[in-house]
């Protein structure tokens, strides 16, 4: 297995990815990841790392790269937006094509970046599988979380809120950025994830497809709202799976994901 | 402005490094360069991308600048055995990774001939590059953001070793709540932390600080102190050698008030005698300096701190940045 860190184009824009290239004799079909945002990339990033490796050890390029606005590519993060991301994908897609010579590719998502894999699988012919990793399937709740997440902070370092929820969104509606986590969202990327509802949406129209729901708890019933993402999507499942919410801060240092993994990979026919 | 590369190379273990160099455009020098060390597991990119603001901010006055991932963190190789994180921050702060700054800094060497460097980071960052400055004159300066004067680790007992002014400031928080429902709510169907509530009521004065171990002198375990044995020694030799050191502090991050007590009231005499020690603190700031304001102020005191201890010399600016990439058939 080689790993290559390396820049690729999305216009003017400058993407960092990292080509996991398998280097044995039968390549197999190359996954594109989709990242989720902001803070919860960095959290989620070894984990990345790792179900890149095994992946790629089992005779499938990966291409992991960082949307504009993220990691080390172009942009501010407030210069991003739901459609930048898409077109990152469409890019990143474009990319793995050419870097496998293969004329489908897989994408594997988690949380925003799941949402965002099936958005694009919809409306592309190429996405052959689709893996998605504990999908935000609707986007006003997501965005009323991330707001709870400044009044956190604030509640935090201030004893009390200063900006309530509604002075944040008059914010966003004023054309301004609401800080989270250290992100400044604007008013684009508020006003597309308001807009996001897969329930709503054209399917995706991947051959096959995995939708992974994450759960804390064990023995957790599998959402129904993902039941009805997978309903009309060709030959799909889904999972449900117990781990840590390691798109977050938590105690334990996650690295890998033993039963997402593992529910991944017997899905893609290994034992 | 500056330009991006690709880097890596190999550690002392033989495991590829993955990180990023800013090639400064204007005015490059080449005296000295920064190098951002990754803050615990976050990448190099360091939390809301602050490493990538700073190492901007630096090649804007002519600073090459390496942010790189440490064996097992972000993209590079290697693997973090410790499976909780409290026990991988403890290995930090003793110093797990003083030698993958120094392979960097060798790196940085003999790729584009710098020959010093100011270590810069946040917390896992800024501890790593003091203890990687002791007794390696490569190290020219030290840029610590929120840097722990304590070791973590699962076994410490968190509330034993609360500063005064942490006490303080949750108590503060404490008798705000006093007249919100929610937190009546939270005290009546027990989801309230009743040890650090009790903690924290039963200490109406503030603890002075232990002072009993002199300058240099490691507290003994025996009184739970659990301050880092290498801290204030690491501190005090870097800045009596006169190089400049800068911490910077959130003034709401309770690894502010352990830098008070912990290391200041114990060693102020000769803290507050070094001309190369400078502290600045961010008001109101957490420990990551979330809001944008803060990462402002961060941005400028550490660009007056760089303009001022590492003034330009002369000769800069004959050599562009891209002259030295040339010269170290470095490929872009």
């Amino acid at each position: 297995m080689l790993e290559t860190p390396l820049f690729f184009d999305r216009g003017s824009v400058r993407l960092f990815g990292v080509w996991h290239q398998h280097t044995g004799p039968e390549a197999r079909l190359p996954f594109v990841f989709c990242h989720p945002m902001a803070e919860e990339k960095l959290w989620a990033h070894r984990v990345w790392v790792g179900f890149a490796r095994e992946l790629c050890s089992r005779g499938h390029h990966v291409l992991r790269f960082d949307c504009a606005g993220n990691g080390d590519s172009d942009l501010a993060f407030r210069q991003s937006s739901i459609e930048t991301a898409m077109a990152d994908i469409d890019a990143a897609v474009q990319f793995a094509k050419g870097q496998s010579g293969s004329p489908t590719v897989g994408l594997l998502g988690l949380r925003l970046g799941a949402s965002l894999a099936y958005r694009v699988a919809a409306r592309r012919a190429d996405v052959e599988s689709l893996v998605l990793w504990g999908p935000i399937v609707k986007g006003p709740r997501y965005l009323q979380e991330l707001l709870r997440i400044n009044l956190t902070t604030q509640t935090a370092v201030y004893g009390v809120i200063q900006e309530d929820r509604d002075d944040l969104l008059r914010t966003l509606a004023a054309g301004g950025t609401v800080n989270v986590d250290g992100y400044e969202f604007s008013k684009a990327m508020a006003d597309q994830l308001d807009g996001l509802d897969l329930l709503k949406e054209p399917p995706a129209a991947s051959e096959r497809s995995l939708v992974v729901q994450i759960e804390r708890a064990a023995a957790a019933k599998p959402f129904p709202e993902l039941a009805a993402l997978t309903a009309p999507l060709r030959n799909a499942s889904v999972c449900v799976v117990q781990e840590e919410p390691f798109w977050k801060e938590i105690p334990r240092f996650y690295q890998k994901a033993p039963s997402l993994f593992e529910c991944t990979l017997r899905w893609l026919g290994y034992d | 402005m500056d330009r991006q590369h690709i880097a890596t190379f190999p550690n002392r273990g033989g495991r590829r490094l993955v990180g990023i160099v800013h090639e400064p455009l204007d005015h490059a020098r080449r005296d000295v360069g920064i190098l951002l060390l990754s803050p615990g597991v976050k990448n190099r990119v360091g939390p809301h991308r602050l490493y990538n603001k700073l190492a901007a901010e630096c090649a804007s006055l002519g600073f090459w600048v390496l942010r790189f991932d440490f064996d097992g963190l972000g993209d590079s190789e290697g693997e973090v055995v410790e499976p909780l994180l409290a026990d991988f921050y403890a290995s930090i702060q003793v110093g797990r990774y003083v030698d993958d700054t120094r392979c960097a800094m060798d790196w940085m060497r003999r790729t584009y001939g710098i020959p010093r460097f100011v270590l810069g980071g946040l917390c896992g960052g800024a501890i790593t590059g003091l203890l990687a400055a002791d007794d390696d004159a490569a190290v020219a300066g030290l840029l610590g953001l929120g840097i722990p004067v304590i070791l973590d680790g699962s076994n410490v007992d968190r509330l034993r070793n609360l500063t005064a002014g942490q006490m303080g400031a949750m108590r503060s928080r404490y008798v705000r709540k006093l007249l919100s429902p929610a937190a009546w709510r939270r005290l009546l169907t027990f989801r309230t932390d009743f040890r650090l509530l009790a903690r924290v009521l039963s200490s109406s004065r503030p603890t002075p600080p232990q002072s009993a171990a002199p300058a240099g002198v490691a507290p003994s375990p025996a009184t739970g102190d659990n301050t880092n044995p290498h801290f204030a020694p690491a501190l005090l030799r870097m800045v009596s050698s006169g190089r400049p050191v800068l911490l910077v502090f959130g003034g709401a991050d309770r690894l502010y008030f352990e830098y008070k007590e912990k290391f200041l009231a114990r060693h102020e005499a000769q803290a507050a005698g070094s001309a190369s020690l400078d502290v600045a603190v961010v008001e109101q700031a957490n420990h990551v300096f979330t809001f944008g304001a803060w990462q402002d102020q961060v941005l400028a005191t550490s660009r007056s701190w760089l303009m001022t201890r590492f003034p330009m010399p002369e000769t800069a600016g004959a050599a562009t940045g891209s002259d030295a990439v040339r010269r170290a058939g470095h490929r872009q």
